[in-house]
């Protein structure tokens, strides 16, 4: 390792280490219930700017002004509906990964039932199916069974 | 009934395609839906950019008007700017602007910064509304710049474009709803 490396890893360590301090500010709040609520309520909402990151997960700027603006909300005793209605009245339901139960989101709310009942159906038709089948063949097996001794009946009396 | 159900999984394979297919032609461009359109434009009490006054949506005009979200940091800003400054020359439309979140260089503050910029290239805004912290940015639900707001004369917010504000999208998003107000 080149002297240049070493000091290029002290200082990405080090600005590592600044950023968690950044990021510590913005997150202490004053009771350990609020803290835990706030955590919680980072993982739920989606940061706008990176639709498929929470935003506990992002340091996108918006991000970083959404999760003051919380932690601001959280200090001045708003509870979690109306935290909620804040952030769906400005950025929509897509701030959520908590879509709600409305006509327009039916499909996604139902859809896996209807999916499971449909395979429910398809299993027991499959079963159905395969019960048929094995009685046949047993009914088969049967029926040889008896021609066979039959058979042998008749070739014994005729030797 | 027994030879039916051998073609129901060719037939779910097809409605998944179709359905699938449809998605193709749907850009992606990232947008989200707005949550304030048709909805009053959130009220705000903040400085102008160009002075120390403060300013509230009551200072916007009476008729259709645009405000654009803008920062010296945002470079598609820049792309746009040459097409909002053809919008002011046509005198179109007004357009405000709304400063969001200025960056201060070297010993200048945010509004310093800003000026300067609009002093070299030109201003096609009204007045700018300087948002530091984001705040009406927020009300908004702005997640970046630049972005568009058509408001109608009523105040109501009617069309919210994310992204950069060019001839083909004025053409085919704006100037529709402009001449069904109109109407």
């Amino acid at each position: 390792m080149t002297r240049g490396s070493f000091i290029f890893l002290v200082l990405f360590a080090l600005s590592h280490f600044l950023e968690s301090e950044e990021i510590a500010e913005v997150r202490s709040l004053e009771s350990m219930e609020d803290q835990n609520r706030f955590n919680s309520l980072l993982l739920i909402y989606r940061c706008p700017k990176c639709q498929s990151s929470s935003l506990s997960g992002s340091d996108a700027p918006i991000a970083k002004d959404l999760k003051g603006q919380i932690k601001r909300l959280i200090e001045e005793g708003k509870n979690d509906k109306e935290i909620d209605n804040f952030l769906r009245q400005r950025y929509g339901d897509y701030i959520s990964y908590k879509p709600p139960f409305r006509r327009n989101t039916l499909i996604l709310w139902l859809s896996p039932f209807f999916l499971l009942l449909g395979i429910l159906f398809m299993a027991i038709i499959w079963n159905i199916k395969k019960r048929d089948e094995e009685s046949d063949l047993e009914a088969e097996n049967v029926i040889k069974a008896v021609e066979r001794t039959r058979l042998k009946g008749i070739l014994e009396e005729e030797s | 009934m027994k030879q039916a159900i051998k073609y129901l999984p060719l037939l779910f394979f097809l409605i998944l395609t179709i359905t699938l297919f449809q998605f193709l032609d749907k850009r992606d461009d990232g947008q989200l839906p707005s949550a304030l359109l048709d909805k009053q434009f959130p009220s705000f009490y903040l400085p102008k950019l160009e002075s120390e006054a403060l300013v509230s949506q009551k200072d916007f005009i009476k008729s259709p008007y645009l405000l654009n979200v803008w920062a010296t940091w945002c470079i598609a800003c820049r792309v746009e700017h040459p097409f909002l400054m053809f919008l002011k020359e046509k005198s179109e439309i007004a357009i405000y602007g709304l400063n969001y979140k200025e960056i201060s260089k070297h010993e200048k503050d945010g509004k310093e910064v800003a000026m300067e910029l609009l002093k070299k290239i030109g201003n096609p805004y009204e007045f700018s509304v300087f948002d530091e912290e984001g705040k009406l940015a927020m009300d908004l639900g702005v997640y970046g710049a630049p972005e568009t707001f058509l408001v109608d004369k009523e105040g109501v917010i009617r069309i919210r474009h994310v992204g950069v504000l060019g001839p083909e999208v004025w053409k085919e998003k704006f100037e529709k709803v402009l001449r069904e107000m109109n109407d």
